[in-house]
């Protein structure tokens, strides 16, 4: 049974219906022909003429040779098995071995739509693959404008999921990171509050803010992305604290991509200075915060979440496994229903 | 790999901002008292330096 049918696979892999970043853009270079595994599909990234990035499945509708192998024509892809031809709506165009054969004019690759924001290739991966996606709606701080960002990209060997808890769990600023250059103060006990939001929640400290790590919001919706804020200390210059906005893809059941694209709202020389600083300095700072956090989730055990003992620190991660287990039970149950449409018979 | 210039520079910056001085006056003048100089050695003005921040950034007009 295929994995992506099942609410275990859909909990592991990521849920269908949603856009997820897959790699950065600069990871799609011109003229090539790219292989990631995301989401549970093997995946074949590659750019036309224009420019335009292409996501389809790496399987060629022949005999399923890996098209990343094959050549890049421009405007198609040829797989180097028997040369066949398919174009970027995953239509064959030309099979070359059989000239006017079935197959020629026949959408059969399976074709993801796909998008760039902020440095990175998204995709959609619908439930069902007919239907149009839901539009790509960035959060505000990456969406251009008045914020300024970097995108931090990463491949932890670990579950999204611990990432994802990682995110949701604001109290371990205090602790891992104690001694970083951001999360050196602040209380070490705090009270949390949940508070919904359209389509997600905030989960905040009651009696601190701009502090440590004090907050942080799930969004779940065409996407899901976690936001939070950190102050920066004096060093950083003008423009208060950064945010950080964060989008995870699973490369498979132990392995994951990390987005973290770091944001600070500032314009004319303070935001060049953050800029020059960022490059100079933050860089390496935020980047040795975020091992802190990867070695803390590469070493976490398989069963980490069977053997819990939970206490208030941990809600919205309760929260957020309720929300992701109920969606993943309700996409099984629809994909259990039988087909209605009959495949087509291949001459 | 940052120059030994752009390292000072940065040295700089982040010991002024770190006593708390982020106003663009403040932070001019306070260069200005540092051992960091634009190429030619003259004075910091609030032009040469949101210029060289600019340059520094690698900011994309
Ligand atoms: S498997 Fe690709 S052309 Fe035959
Ligand atoms: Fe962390």
């Amino acid at each position: 049974m295929n994995p992506l049918h099942s609410t275990d696979g859909l909990v592991t892999f990521g849920l269908r219906d949603r856009w997820y970043p897959l790699c950065p853009s600069g990871h799609v270079r011109p003229g090539e022909l790219v292989r990631i595994e995301r989401a549970g599909e093997q995946l074949l990234l590659w750019r036309d003429a224009a420019g335009v990035v292409h996501v389809q499945e790496d399987r060629c509708p022949h005999r399923a040779a890996r098209l990343s192998q094959g050549v890049h024509m421009g405007d198609r892809v040829a797989c180097n098995y028997h040369g066949v031809q398919v174009d970027a709506e995953g239509t064959v165009v030309s099979v070359p071995g059989s000239p006017g054969c079935a197959l020629e004019g026949r959408r059969v690759l399976r074709t993801f739509p796909a998008e760039e924001h902020a440095g990175a290739v998204f995709a959609w991966f619908g439930l069902d693959e007919s239907a149009p996606p839901a539009p790509l709606e960035v959060p505000e701080p990456i969406a251009g404008g008045e914020w300024s960002q970097f995108l931090c990209y990463v491949e932890w060997d670990a579950p999204y999921l611990y990432s994802l808890d990682n995110l949701l769990d604001p109290m371990h600023g205090a602790f891992l990171h104690r001694n970083s250059h951001t999360m050196f103060a602040g209380k070490r006990e705090a009270v949390f509050q949940i508070r919904a939001t359209d389509n997600g929640f905030v989960f905040e400290k009651t009696d601190q803010r701009g502090v440590n790590f004090d907050w942080v919001e799930l969004t779940h919706g065409g996407a899901d992305w976690v936001t939070l804020d950190i102050p920066y200390p004096d060093t950083a210059g003008p423009g208060g604290p950064f945010t950080i906005v964060a989008g995870l893809c699973a490369i498979s059941a132990n392995r994951h991509a990390g987005f973290f694209w770091r944001c600070r709202k500032v314009s004319g020389w303070e935001r060049d200075s953050w800029r020059f600083l960022y490059r100079n300095r933050l860089a390496a700072r935020h980047y040795a915060v975020l091992e802190q956090d990867r070695e803390m989730a590469e070493a976490m055990p398989a069963d980490a979440w069977d053997r819990e003992n939970l206490y208030q620190h941990d809600i919205a991660l309760v929260r957020m496994r309720r929300l992701l287990k109920a969606e993943a039970a309700k996409q099984a149950a629809r994909l259990a229903e039988p087909a209605t449409a009959a495949p087509v018979p291949v001459a | 790999m940052p120059s030994s210039y752009e390292n000072a520079f940065g040295d700089e910056l982040e010991a002024i901002y770190g006593r708390g001085v982020h106003d663009l006056p403040g932070v001019v003048a306070a260069l200005n008292s540092s051992g960091v100089r634009p190429a030619g050695g003259e004075d910091w003005t609030e032009s040469s330096f949101t210029a060289e921040l600019a340059r520094l950034s690698g900011t994309e007009k």
